[in-house]
């Protein structure tokens, strides 16, 4: 990643007209794409990503805005003029035309030369592993196979950007998964940007430089995989990324002097998650004077959302000792065998519901059954408040 | 017929089937038998017998109809053998005229197709319907009400005269031009319609696919639309050409006696005491073969075209 920005989107809002009730698509969302990034478009179907994708190719107009590429302005260019090219989410390949054909179709209409058009063809064909297959016919080909010649198609013109519309959806689980590594390769060997649009929390997390989680045509946040999963902004992240448990809690005041035994795990955390302020809250579940991370400052007393990963949630037979820190009393209602980890649905005195997930290592979960009264404790360290 | 479905109705498709195929298959056995084959065997045994003067034919096979066709003996027939060419001009400017129609046809015919199919899903059947109106009205009437539009103190020319573009009435009745406008509102929508259907089905992400890279419309539409559309186009004019190759009444009422074609010809044999059955059978038998010709090989360029190649 250089500072040099591949797209900016300005200000960019998209209304749908109609007489009675005119949809707004993207609400005047503004962020930049660094050059050579592999960056996402995440969100539930419905939320824009798509529709920002089309607007970055020429294909839907924008309403309000400016989209830059390279710091030109391609707002009012037709898609035939815009120097990205699109992987489409059915492929679209040309049906009458050779794979060869296809690939070669849009460095013929750039009017390159002979000898490099078959060069670089070639080339393209190569780096998809499709050379033997380049007089089939698209029809004759699996749905991987025109996966991969779509994208040869898309980046033999060498496009400053790379649009993918959703490229992997059609595919079965196993070629998904190959196709991923595939791209994450293709995308560092031509260093082109690759933006990604697509509603599989996996995918992006697995393949994204950046990340950024779109919803109700607003953009929720930005970030990379990382960030967005350990520090979501808000109730839709966290729900979307992953599992999250949300619980209530009570803000009580700034960060109080923490404990001597977490001090040091405390302050290496704080290095990770930097812009982020620390506060004290109450756990509506019982637990008081946490200090948690929390993306923005909170008035004392204020009711907010806190969040918590399944995984980061132990549980233990319930034991004597009392007086035991961040920790609360409650029942397993069911257990689910998930092959590497056991997911517990739990049931907290306080009548609160709460997901854990455990690891699969050895002389785990078989300690406590469904009904069993157990111990739960909450490290304050992995702990998040979201804004509203 | 509800007798053998109670009867099989247990079962599975194929036992309800089972053994009654001869019989599902009559409705086809009909229409191929009795309406295609049938006929067209009449027609070529009576291509072969001696014409009767007062229409109609005598039980004696001869090649006489196929020699007046292709040879010239002379008034008298005592003359050297020469190639007769009356009949095959006929033919040569029928062909002529059929393959202007297809082309006139496909030229508005696709558009229309076009901007129906890229209409709003609801309003499509609605411009269909205004395309398939004038189709109630019989063919005859509105070939005849073509003539009264066309004629020389028709309304066509005292519009054209009262906007000034002409002074005087331009002669359109009898001509090719007359023939052309006749062939074409006639066909008109066995071109669309195909071609419609085609379009219809067309994905249109290919546009998209094609504007992405580096097309403008006119090369879209060349390099993408018109190659994944063509079973429809290929359908639309063959669908125009071959009704139009023997088509009589625009020709007839419209293009006048100079302008004769081919179902001109056919029809002047069968009608009244001075025709000449076996000359027209003969006719509409090298008629036919010309299209089962031409047929026959847009069937081997399409099986090439769908073996995808090498």
């Amino acid at each position: 990643m250089t500072d040099t920005h591949a797209i900016d989107i300005v200000s960019v809002t998209k209304v749908y007209p109609h007489r009675t009730d005119p949809v707004v698509a993207l609400d005047n969302i503004s962020f930049s794409i660094g050059d050579n990034e592999f960056f996402t478009l995440l969100g539930p179907s419905g939320c824009g990503k798509t529709t920002l994708l089309r607007m970055i190719g020429g294909f839907e107009d924008i309403t309000k805005g400016q989209i830059l590429l390279f710091g030109d302005d391609i707002s009012r260019l037709q898609s035939n003029q815009r120097p990205v090219n699109t992987v489409f989410q059915q492929y679209a390949l040309f049906p009458h035309l050779t794979v060869y054909e296809n690939v070669a179709f849009g460095l013929k209409r750039l009017g390159r030369d002979t000898d490099f058009i078959k060069t670089q063809t070639h080339a393209m064909l190569e780096l998809i592993r499709m050379a033997e297959f380049a007089e089939r016919k698209p029809s004759q080909l699996s749905g991987g196979q025109q996966q991969r010649v779509a994208l040869a198609r898309a980046l033999a013109p060498q496009p400053k950007v790379l649009l993918l519309d959703e490229p992997l959806s059609a595919l079965d689980l196993k070629l998904r998964q190959a196709m991923r590594e595939e791209l994450k390769e293709i995308q560092k060997h031509t260093g082109i940007t690759f933006i990604f649009v697509t509603h599989d929390q996996e995918e992006a997390l697995t393949m994204s430089d950046r990340i950024a989680v779109m919803s109700n045509g607003q953009v929720q946040q930005i970030g990379s995989p990382k960030e967005i999963y350990d520090n979501p902004t808000n109730i839709f992240v966290a729900n979307f990324i992953g599992e999250a448990n949300i619980l209530k809690a009570k803000v009580t005041g700034p960060e109080k002097s923490p404990a001597k035994a977490s001090k040091a795990k405390a302050s290496k955390a704080q290095a990770a998650a930097k812009d982020q302020v620390k506060l004290c809250v109450d756990l509506e579940c019982g637990i008081k004077g946490l200090n948690i991370f929390s993306q923005s400052q909170f008035q004392k007393g204020k009711q907010i959302n806190v969040m918590i990963r399944p995984e980061r949630i132990q549980i233990k037979p319930l034991s004597r000792g009392r007086g035991k820190v961040n920790t609360v009393g409650g029942t397993v209602k069911s257990i689910s065998y998930l092959g590497t980890d056991t997911q517990v649905q739990l049931l907290l005195d306080d009548g609160e519901s709460l997901l854990a997930r455990l690891q699969n290592t050895i002389d785990a979960t078989s300690s406590f059954g469904v009904g069993n009264k157990v111990e739960i404790t909450i490290p304050e360290i992995a702990i998040r408040a979201l804004s509203e | 017929m509800a007798g053998w479905i109670t009867k099989g109705g247990n079962g599975a498709q194929t036992s309800i089937v089972d053994g009654k195929q001869h019989i599902l298959l009559m409705p086809a056995w009909f229409v191929i038998g009795i309406l295609l084959v049938i006929p067209v065997l009449v027609m070529l045994i009576y291509s072969f017998l001696t014409q009767d003067f007062r229409g109609g034919v005598i039980w004696e096979f001869t090649l006489e109809a196929y020699d007046q066709f292709f040879i010239d003996r002379g008034l008298f027939g005592d003359e050297p053998a020469r190639i007769e060419w009356t009949y095959l001009g006929i033919f040569w400017r029928s062909f002529l005229q059929a393959l202007f129609a297809m082309v006139f046809c496909f030229l508005i015919g696709f558009p229309t197709a076009y901007f129906i199919a890229t209409r709003a899903p609801k309003s499509r059947s609605f411009w269909l319907f205004l395309i398939t109106i004038p189709y109630w009205v019989n063919l005859l009437i509105r070939t005849v009400s073509m003539k009264f539009l066309i004629r020389d103190t028709g309304p066509l020319n005292n519009w054209l005269m009262s906007w000034g573009v002409i002074d005087d009435p331009i002669s359109m009745i009898n001509t090719n031009f007359a023939i052309q406008l006749g062939l074409f509102y006639s066909y008109l929508p066995f071109m669309v319609l195909p071609i419609y259907a085609s379009i219809e089905r067309y994905n249109f992400a290919l546009s998209e696919a094609a504007a992405d890279l580096y097309s403008n419309r006119w090369t879209t539409l060349f390099k993408v639309v018109i190659p994944a559309v063509k079973p429809g186009i290929i359908a639309g004019c063959i669908l125009v050409f071959i009704p139009s190759l023997g088509a009589f009444l625009a020709p007839d009422l419209l293009g006048g006696a100079k302008n004769f074609m081919i179902g001109s010809l056919v029809e002047e044999q069968f009608k009244g005491q001075s025709g000449d059955w076996p000359f027209g059978a003969a006719v509409s038998m090298i008629l036919l073969t010309i299209i089962m010709i031409i047929l026959l090989f847009y069937a081997r360029a399409q099986s090439r075209d769908n073996n995808g190649g090498h």
